[in-house]
């Protein structure tokens, strides 16, 4: 497993994708989401862990990250303040996408740099207006 | 709607993934199964942080199926381990284990019907037998 420490973002700045990277350990979420994301045109990326993500990141920097926020290997809201206070990444949409027990979730996620939430079960037309609007 | 989980939500899933409502249901009944074996084996080893991450993993299908009685119980359950509260965790756990197999059991009975993604949800109320080549 990576450290939560290692370095943040693509090597250079002319890594930058069209890319939507998609972070989800439930298999069957992650692949609804890829297909979803697919499907509206887009190209994808899945991790299926806050490693594999920092490991993409490393290599390239998404157009926007799907993020779910418990991951078995660290918290998804810790990558998404890393990444906000780094200039080559701050700039990067993310939208946390939870299947969370605790009520305040959405409002720890916009807090923590998300912009923007979308609550599991995904609803299949909301998901899809929540990334248009974020990448329009 | 069944007793134990939406059927609509596998044809939804159906129209997205272009995946067989068999294969779905296969996926989901071995990812939760998958699971719950892991919540009790991590209760049986006092271990209520794996719980948690096992209860969330399969809250991620009950979610996807709107299996509410199921969703109830591991919502409790996770909740409950995440504050380390055993006394709960463990009142959470004794309701999972009555939920838990007659959800099983409704959708694999629901996996096995033939185009049972698309089947009315009458047909799968308890006691409903699908008709299978043979079975006559």
């Amino acid at each position: 497993m990576e450290s939560s420490g290692g370095r943040i973002g693509p090597s250079t700045d002319s890594s930058t994708s069209g890319r939507i990277l998609v972070v989800d350990d439930h298999e069957l979420n992650l692949k609804l989401l890829e297909r979803l994301l697919e499907l509206e045109g887009h190209e994808v990326r899945a991790a299926d862990s806050l490693a594999a993500a920092e490991r993409a990141l490393a290599e390239e920097q998404p157009a926007m990250i799907v993020l779910d926020v418990n991951l078995p290997d660290g918290n998804g809201l810790d990558l998404t303040r890393k990444l906000k206070s780094h200039p080559v990444t701050a700039s990067i949409p993310i939208v946390a996408c939870t299947a969370g027990v605790m009520p305040d979730e959405e409002h720890e996620a916009l807090e923590a740099g998300c912009d923007a939430y979308v609550s599991k079960p995904i609803d299949l037309s909301r998901f899809a207006a929540v990334i248009a609007s974020m990448l329009g | 709607m069944t007793t134990y989980f939406d059927l609509g939500r596998i044809a939804e899933l159906q129209d997205v993934m272009g995946s067989e409502p068999a294969k779905i249901v296969a996926s989901m009944l071995r990812n939760m199964t998958g699971a719950i074996d892991e919540v009790e084996a991590a209760f049986a080893a006092g271990d209520l942080d794996r719980a948690t991450q096992a209860a969330h993993l399969c809250r991620n299908d009950a979610l996807m199926l709107s299996a509410k009685p199921l969703l109830d119980a591991l919502t409790a359950l996770e909740a409950a381990s995440r504050a380390h509260d055993e006394l709960r965790a463990r009142e959470a756990l004794d309701t999972l284990r009555v939920v838990w197999p007659a959800t099983r059991d409704q959708l694999a009975e629901a996996g096995r019907g033939p185009g049972a993604g698309h089947l009315p949800p009458q047909n799968l109320q308890p006691g409903f037998k699908p008709d299978r080549p043979g079975d006559d």
